[in-house]
């Protein structure tokens, strides 16, 4: 196998110039070469949405993409949603309506809900549950991250 | 280039369900990566088929305008699929290739008398017919399957018993009558299964609608021993692919009445 491949990829609006080994995954490249460690190791299988990231504004799974699919493309993590110290209106909302407990499924829900709203902005709650069955949370039973995102869509509208 | 790498090579698509075999230990000692390679991703109609390239994503299946046009019943299905980060990724020529009973697209490939394209290791093409394959995929890449549109074929899709058993019928019309109908089953086998639906003659879909709990039995019986496994037993699963292809039957052929 080839011993690395070079590849250049804009996180959270930087550019990296990198040299990776072909079975490099990303979210080990971001917890351990980027220290974006907001990307969190679930299930290690695609399946709990612990680890999803936007790769040019599209949900994706960090614990099952290669490195070097993303050669080219904007790759966005939780740390690059605020802005100048800001929260982001989703952050906000998933902090004033309880929308989080242990936190560890957060970063990668937040992510998929800024990728909802960005496609919909002004989901219904079918819709946005549906959407975030692509993300398991064990502590809060969803009705609080639901208003939060409703809560969100309201902020990013007005 | 697979040719020149031997049996240690394999091809990714959206390369979920590979990640995932390499990290338990399967021997990959090459990767060919397909992302980059034009005109597999794309969904044309083409000599009376739907033509979908095979890194044709789910989110393609999904919304696609000729899809919709085509077979509603299949992009209307796929909204259901796995989830969206999955449906964004995952080629349903992945999903073919991973030959895991408990996926979807080789269903719908079997129900719709799809033909899978492949080119061999020689550089020669050839085609396989979903519905014969049952299991047994050949070597090589998949380049395309092509859905035959030409007898209008009505699908219906049944996940609601999954992980124990998932089904997909595809009914063939011909002067308002049914001539052919195609059954496909998942998660129940080994392998994705195919069968087909036991007319002896082309029937009137209402007919069809009144036979249907015993075509449906007909076909329960004529099936191999399930599987028995922690999910169900192979008595449940053989009684509930008998349930599940009366109500479907029953359901798309009062619909063409």
């Amino acid at each position: 196998m080839t011993s690395r491949v070079d590849i250049a990829i804009t996180v959270n609006r930087r550019l990296y110039r990198l040299s990776v080994p072909p079975n490099r995954v990303v979210a080990d490249l971001l917890r351990e070469d980027l220290m974006l460690t907001g990307c969190k190791i679930g299930c290690d299988q695609a399946v709990c949405g612990a680890c999803t990231v936007l790769v040019d504004g599209l949900p994706a799974t960090a614990c099952t993409t290669f490195a070097f699919e993303l050669d080219g493309t904007a790759l966005t993590t939780i740390e690059g949603l605020s802005e100048g110290g800001a929260l982001h209106p989703i952050q906000r909302a998933f902090l004033e309506h309880s929308g989080f407990q242990c936190g560890f499924c957060t970063p990668g829900m937040i992510l998929s809900v800024k990728a909802l709203l960005d496609h919909h902005r002004d989901p219904d709650e079918m819709t946005i549950r549906q959407w975030l069955g692509a993300n398991i949370c064990r502590c809060t039973g969803y009705q609080m991250i639901v208003e939060a995102v409703r809560a969100a869509a309201q902020a990013m509208a007005g | 280039m697979r040719a020149e790498t031997g049996n240690g090579a394999v091809f990714m698509a959206g390369g979920i369900d590979l990640v995932n075999r390499m990290k338990f230990g399967a021997p990959v000692a090459e990767v060919i990566y397909l992302g980059g390679v034009a005109g597999l991703g794309t969904i044309a109609e083409m000599a009376g088929t739907l033509r979908l390239g095979s890194l044709v994503t789910h989110y393609q299946l999904e919304t696609s305008g000729i899809v919709r046009k085509r077979f509603p019943a299949l992009a209307e299905s796929w909204q259901d699929v796995a989830n969206i980060r999955i449906r964004y990724k995952g080629t349903i020529g992945g999903n073919v290739m991973t030959a895991d009973p408990a996926y979807d697209f080789t269903l719908a490939a079997m129900a719709t008398g799809a033909e899978l394209h492949f080119l061999g290791m020689d550089g020669t093409a050839r085609i396989v017919s979903a519905i014969g394959m049952n299991g047994a995929l050949p070597d090589g890449l998949l380049t395309a399957i092509t859905l035959p549109m030409a007898r209008r074929p009505r699908l219906a899709f049944d996940r609601s018993l999954r992980p124990a058993v998932t089904l997909a019928l595809g009914l063939d019309l011909d002067n308002g009558k049914v001539v052919a109908g195609r059954i496909a089953i998942g998660c129940a086998f080994a392998v994705p299964l195919a069968a087909t639906l036991p007319l002896d003659e082309p029937l009137p879909p209402r007919e069809v609608a009144q036979r249907s709990a015993i075509l449906a039995h007909d076909v329960a019986v004529s099936l191999p021993e399930p599987v028995n496994n922690g999910h169900a037993s192979a008595h449940y699963r053989r009684r509930m692919i008998e349930v599940l292809l009366r109500r479907n039957l029953g359901a798309l052929a009062v619909g063409l009445a």
